[in-house]
């Protein structure tokens, strides 16, 4: 065996992982060779200062904050599968986020018409199935929204009767 | 409906003795395994964190527990992926933190440097320092073999089992593992290597 060989194999020599005849060849290899051996007493040490590390022990709490973590949601009792889950999530947030943004975007087009190209375009593309349908003009100063769940409302006074009407992001119900 | 009632109370008894069974298992190996997360993090902050979450893991998976293997080998090994995962995040937030011009969610953090520890910064308390900073900059994979072999006195198959991969592997990880941290030992305190083989120079105690 070459330095080059045992070299490579030194590391498996150190945690006693190899066969009678390799394990011979370097024992015979690092007789002789000093450059070997050392980097040989050095791998050894490196796993001695490993092994002879002070274990320490863990926060006094540190128990009883693992039984808190591990057992707060308790599976054995969710029978039905049915868990309880936040009415706003963040997916739902950004829906809603999404959604105001395109009724903005529709309220400031001039679209006066409710079966005009713009608004039957938007109802038709849209990803959202059913997106608000707004036809107020820009005119109009005095349109309120509300979200509610992942509905938005849109308060304004309609473009051609005048009478304030309140259209759902939904549309009109079938 | 008796049978429902009596099929109820048996699952109840069962999920009672899963629970029971996970807390003694708990009880018995956090010491432990807090003891592994430490010299992987290097840090008591993070390495309660990483015990914690590798036990919620481990609950939340418990079914899949293969008796035939020891409770710590099977924890282990979620402890190691959990932390691999963890500083794979690290570094990616840190990488798209400092590039925010990549948003086009490339990853670019695969190309980051391997030897750059992702955690060095966030370190807080030190100890065994020289071999804690040179265990700090080799690659985790490397780190957790070379750990399950020298300081937990695993054989190269058991930390085979526990990594999921071939002897072969964990050999090869072991001996660069092992060589990158005398290497390092070497250039930042060699007086360390060195005091401890002074005294094992002669050559017929080998």
């Amino acid at each position: 065996m070459n330095c080059k060989q045992v070299q490579n194999l030194l590391n498996a020599y150190v945690d006693r992982e190899l066969g009678c005849e390799e394990g011979y060849a370097i024992r015979t290899h690092l007789h002789d060779c000093s450059a070997c051996h050392e980097e040989f007493v050095e791998l050894v040490t490196v796993k001695q200062l490993l092994g002879g590390m002070v274990a320490e022990d863990p926060s006094k709490d540190f128990e009883a904050r693992l039984m808190r973590a591990v057992f707060q949601e308790e599976p054995a009792t969710q029978k039905s599968g049915f868990r309880w889950r936040p009415i706003f999530t963040f997916s739902g947030v950004g829906l809603a986020s999404m959604a105001a943004t395109l009724a903005v975007l529709v309220l400031s087009r001039p679209a006066a018409d409710p079966n005009s190209n713009v608004a039957r375009r938007l109802n038709f593309d849209s990803e959202f199935g059913r997106p608000a349908v707004s036809t107020s003009p820009d005119n109009v100063q005095n349109i309120a929204f509300e979200i509610q769940r992942d509905q938005i409302y849109a308060v304004g006074p309609d473009a051609a009767s005048g009478v304030t009407v309140v259209s759902a992001s939904h549309g009109p119900r079938q | 409906m008796f049978f429902s009632a009596a099929k109820e109370r048996l699952e109840t008894d069962t999920a009672q003795n899963r629970t029971a069974r996970f807390e003694r298992l708990l009880r018995e190996t956090q010491k432990p395994a807090f003891n592994f997360a430490l010299r992987l993090t290097g840090n008591r902050t993070e390495a309660e964190d990483l015990v914690q979450e590798a036990f919620v893991r481990a609950y939340r998976f418990f079914d899949k527990y293969d008796d035939s293997l020891p409770f710590t080998n099977w924890l282990y090994r979620i402890l190691a992926n959990t932390h691999i995962d963890l500083v794979r995040r690290k570094r990616r937030l840190k990488t798209t933190s400092l590039d925010t011009s990549n948003q086009d969610g490339a990853s670019s953090w695969e190309i980051a440097d391997e030897d750059a520890a992702a955690d060095r910064s966030i370190m807080e308390q030190t100890l065994d320092e020289p071999v804690q900073n040179a265990l700090r900059s080799i690659r985790p994979e490397f780190r957790t073999a070379v750990l399950l072999a020298d300081l937990e006195g695993m054989a190269y198959e058991e930390v085979a089992d526990v990594m999921k991969t071939s002897v072969g592997t964990v050999r090869s990880r072991i001996h660069r593992g092992r060589k990158q941290l005398r290497e390092h030992l070497l250039r930042h305190s060699p007086e360390s290597v060195r005091q401890m083989s002074a005294n094992k120079g002669d050559r017929n105690e080998l």
